[in-house]
């Protein structure tokens, strides 16, 4: 048997045992308590050609976790033990793999301060300059390991101070980095200060935040294309005499180079925000700027970077109103300036996605992934419940929300020099009016759904959307333009035993210039029989009916829950795609096996 | 205290930025070659050297005779740097115990070719051009050809360093290149490896064979090509500029047609400065290394 099975037994074993002691709630040691939580979730893989699932070097794969925390008091310290050595293949896929205490901390809270060592997690304002924040399904963790300082000199007056090196996956050695984060945050409740405000129900919070990375520069070498031709001065004043030709007649070849004294060491980003609310009306606002930030997501220009989001809503009884607005322009920002832009180990903010963010399994697929280098858009949705006990409400009323977005890449001129040397490397990079929109259409959703209980077992919803979606955003060409419709109806047999049924259809005409796996349309249908509180069984299946393959995807899962334990286990196959959560995606790869999860909290 | 922690907090904000200047291009393009403005000092101690390439071949019988001449020309005049070029036939290995190695190189055979060599001993001499075809001095010419260069016509200066790395078996030379006076064409300058002591039989004449003798100078392998390199894109250098720049051989393998081991300790660096118009060598330097 070899090593990596062994190790899974070990696991599974483990899993079985901490179970008794999980189902017990918080433990209680002298005035403190102990609490936690578990989780595993494993694999076995098939290899499925039809599909594109792999073969895979070991077959049986997990990830495993276990938090720890004590708390007494003011004061709380935890841990984590992490066990991604043989991680699910799409954890291995992002370099998220390896094993160990991933997490410690101690911290102390009173009313006026907070003092954290180790670890911690963190956010200012939105996160456009500053989250530091973990998301197990998409194998983000950024946390950093440090020491924050939250003072709440007066009431509505919160300061926070944060000083740390960010997590990158398993790569625990701290004293071969050359990188730190520092950062200030300023949080004024006015309401909370000036009681007339809060009287009168009004809400207003102003803020500001700065956070500076600092990571040694090293000088970064680059390629150079002049056309010796049309660019004849520049080839003369730089001493060219050793090039590489290229495949373009006149176009050659040199290596440039940005000495490290002209890279920035410390990058600094500030923002201010502004939240307003009164009554049933709320507004919020965030500006964020970077300076020149030279990075492998950004071809290494010195271009300075801001974000702009702002939110609008008005929610009052049966109605609920709600736009937002955004740009980002150069925002990606990371601890390290090499780090891989396709995944999101070492981000430091967070520009998130505004549109709206469906659990629908076909739209799901083509989940947008917010651009924090380039994108502006809007989004509006409405919510309104026509009232219950009326004609076209009926007995229980009818939810009805209708939601627009629409988001470009932004307009870019660029700077002459970058024509002269054939790439934006080491330049301005290009100049973006504010509010203009970029010609290339990024993500574009039009929908509504209306969800209504027909009587007290039946319940309908039904759902449209049509969408462009610029396949660019997984890299690939082409753009689907589709139409999605579907129907979720349940049926509650009794107070214990239920059904639903879910049945979507992703119609793409086949004419759109879309990659195979991509092409033509999709068909999803789901059937859930449950038994509360414990059992849930459900069958599935995608199928690409609109594809010359017509391959389906059939999924069988039963779940059991008991407390605050739930353990599943299903069998079938997962396409290739994304999964998106709040716009930041990764790759999922196609996928066929048996699949464990265990999860526990205490 | 609250004071303080405010003058705190803004030096850490003023101090965590660092605003390059892009008004300047923030980048440069890496070229081997470095441009900076001469040292008149160092320009007035440069004395014009002569280059001498020696066309010989073990089985020349009377190449012996004109290396001789050319040690005799040498120790009378230091500034006159010699290479031997083993070409034509005469160089050809044989299956004779004492000429069964091959002395010859691929650019030395290419130099013999454009300066159309027929028989040895012969020389040219700064390259310099006799008629339309012809750059070859027999033995008898060389002495008052030398003789009849203008010493004061210092065009160039150029000088030499070397760094051996055992390890990876390479030889990197860097060399400054000095404009003392204008060039009106393109030029080029060439390093080249040679390598003295090298015992082996000659040939002399009344078919005497020598199987102990020492050959000089022996060139063994160019840097940077059969006729060097440019300093600038287009050749053209700039009075009262110094080009520097670094060239690199690796020793490790034999050179090509030779199975003659480099002694590091018994070998020199050349380098010399052509016009490529006039094909005339400008200036050369030489380097032992030790």
């Amino acid at each position: 048997m070899n090593f990596e099975l062994r190790i899974m037994r070990l696991f599974l074993l483990a899993v079985f045992c901490l179970l008794p002691f999980c189902l017990s709630a918080q433990i209680r040691v002298g005035s403190g308590t102990i609490s936690g939580d578990f989780s595993f979730n494993g694999m076995y893989y098939i290899p499925d050609s039809l599909i594109g699932a792999r073969e895979v070097d070991s077959k049986v794969r997990g990830n495993a976790w276990l938090n720890l925390n004590y708390t007494n008091g003011g004061f709380s310290t935890g841990a984590r033990y992490e066990f991604y050595l043989f991680p699910l293949i799409d954890f291995q896929d992002i370099g998220y793999q390896g094993q160990g205490i991933t997490y410690f901390f101690a911290d102390y809270k009173t009313n006026f301060i907070q003092v954290t060592g180790g670890y911690f997690y963190e956010q200012f304002g939105q996160g456009l300059t500053l989250r530091a924040y973990e998301d197990r399904n998409l194998g983000i963790d950024n946390s950093l390991l440090g020491g924050r300082v939250r003072v709440t000199p007066w009431k509505g007056i919160q300061l926070k101070g944060v000083w740390g090196i960010q997590r990158y996956n398993f790569n625990f050695d701290y004293t071969k980095r050359n990188d730190n984060v520092r950062g200030l945050d300023a949080e004024l409740a006015l309401a909370d200060m000036i009681p007339k405000l809060s009287d009168n129900g009004v809400t207003l919070t102003v803020g500001a935040s700065f956070v500076s990375r600092f990571e040694k520069a090293e000088d970064k070498m680059f390629n150079i294309y002049i056309d010796t031709l049309q660019y004849h001065d520049f080839y003369n004043n730089n001493s060219i005499f050793e090039f590489t030709p290229t495949d373009r007649p006149n176009v050659i070849r040199v290596q440039g180079v940005i000495p490290s004294e002209n890279i920035p060491q410390n990058v600094g980003s500030w923002a201010t925000r502004l939240n307003f609310g009164i009554k049933g009306f709320r507004l919020e606002g965030e500006y964020a700027s970077k300076i020149n930030d030279p990075n492998l997501s950004n071809d290494y220009i010195y271009k300075r970077g801001e974000a702009l989001m702002m939110s609008a809503s008005y929610s009052m009884k049966g109605l609920g109103v709600s736009t937002s607005f955004l740009r980002a322009d150069n925002m990606d920002f990371r601890s390290q300036r090499d780090a891989v832009p396709a995944y999101a180990a070492l981000m430091l903010n967070y520009i998130p996605a505004i549109n709206r963010q469906y659990s629908y399994q076909l739209l799901g697929n083509y989940g947008y992934a917010s651009q924090p280098n380039g994108q502006i858009g809007a989004q509006a949705q409405v919510n309104y419940q026509i009232p219950r006990r009326t004609k076209i409400g009926g007995r229980y009323g009818t939810d009805i929300t209708v939601n627009y977005s629409r988001f470009h890449d932004i307009q870019k001129t660029f700077v002459p020099l970058s024509d002269t040397i054939g790439t934006i490397t080491g330049t301005e990079g290009y100049t973006s009016k504010f509010f203009a929109f970029g010609k290339n259409l990024l993500y574009q959703d039009v929908g509504f759904d209306i969800s209504r209980r027909l009587n007290r077992q039946w319940k309908l919803m039904l759902m449209y959307n049509y969408i462009n979606y610029n396949m660019t955003l997984q890299g690939k060409p082409g753009m689907i333009n589709g139409n999605h419709v579907g129907f979720e109806l349940t049926y509650k047999i009794n107070d214990i035993h239920a059904l639903r049924l879910e049945n979507q259809y992703l119609i793409i005409p086949k004419e759109n210039n879309l990659d195979d796996k991509d092409k033509g349309s999709w068909m999803f249908m789901l059937l859930e029989y449950s038994i509360s509180p414990n059992w849930f069984i459900t069958v599935s299946d995608q199928w690409h009916f609109g594809n010359e393959k017509k391959l389906h995807y059939p999924n069988g899962a039963v779940a059991y829950v008991f407390g605050t334990t739930r353990l599943a286990l299903n069998f079938g196959k997962t396409r290739e795609g994304i999964l998106c959560i709040g716009g930041v995606c990764r790759a999922v790869p196609a996928s066929f096996g048996l699949g464990l999860s265990v999860t526990t909290t205490f | 205290m609250k004071k303080i922690a405010l003058l705190t907090a803004l030096l850490i904000i003023a101090t965590s930025c660092n605003k390059i200047d892009t008004s300047q291009e923030v980048f440069s393009i890496i070229s081997p070659v470095k441009v900076t403005p001469w040292d008149p000092e160092y320009a007035q101690t440069v004395v014009r050297k002569i280059y001498v390439e020696e066309f010989t071949g073990h089985r020349c019988n009377y190449c012996p005779a004109g290396a001789r001449e050319l040690e005799a020309l040498m120790s009378e005049d230091p500034n006159i740097v010699v290479t031997a070029i083993h070409c034509t036939s005469l160089a050809n290995a044989t299956s004779h115990v004492l000429f069964n190695k091959n002395y010859k190189t691929p650019m030395g055979d290419i130099i013999c070719n454009d300066f159309n060599i027929k028989g040895l001993p012969q020389a040219t001499i700064n390259r310099l051009r006799i008629n339309e075809t012809e750059w070859n001095y027999s033995p008898s010419q060389w002495r008052s050809t030398i003789a009849g260069i203008n010493r004061n016509d210092v065009k160039a200066g150029i000088q030499l360093e070397y760094t051996i790395d055992e390890e990876k078996q390479e030889i990197e030379a860097k060399v400054a290149v000095t404009i003392i006076k204008e060039i009106p064409n393109p030029v080029q300058i060439c390093l080249i490896l040679q390598q003295d002591s090298i015992i082996s039989g000659q040939l002399f004449p009344n078919d005497v064979i020598d199987g102990e003798y020492a050959h000089m100078h022996m060139l063994r392998a160019g840097f940077n090509g059969n006729y060097g390199t440019r300093l600038t894109p287009n050749g053209i250098v700039v009075e009262h500029f110094k080009y520097s720049t670094t060239f690199r051989l690796s020793y490790g393998n034999s050179f090509p047609y030779s199975q003659v081991p480099v002694i590091i300790k018994n070998c020199s660096v050349v380098a010399y400065l052509i016009d490529m118009e006039t094909k005339e060598i400008l200036q050369v330097e030489y380097i032992h290394l030790d």
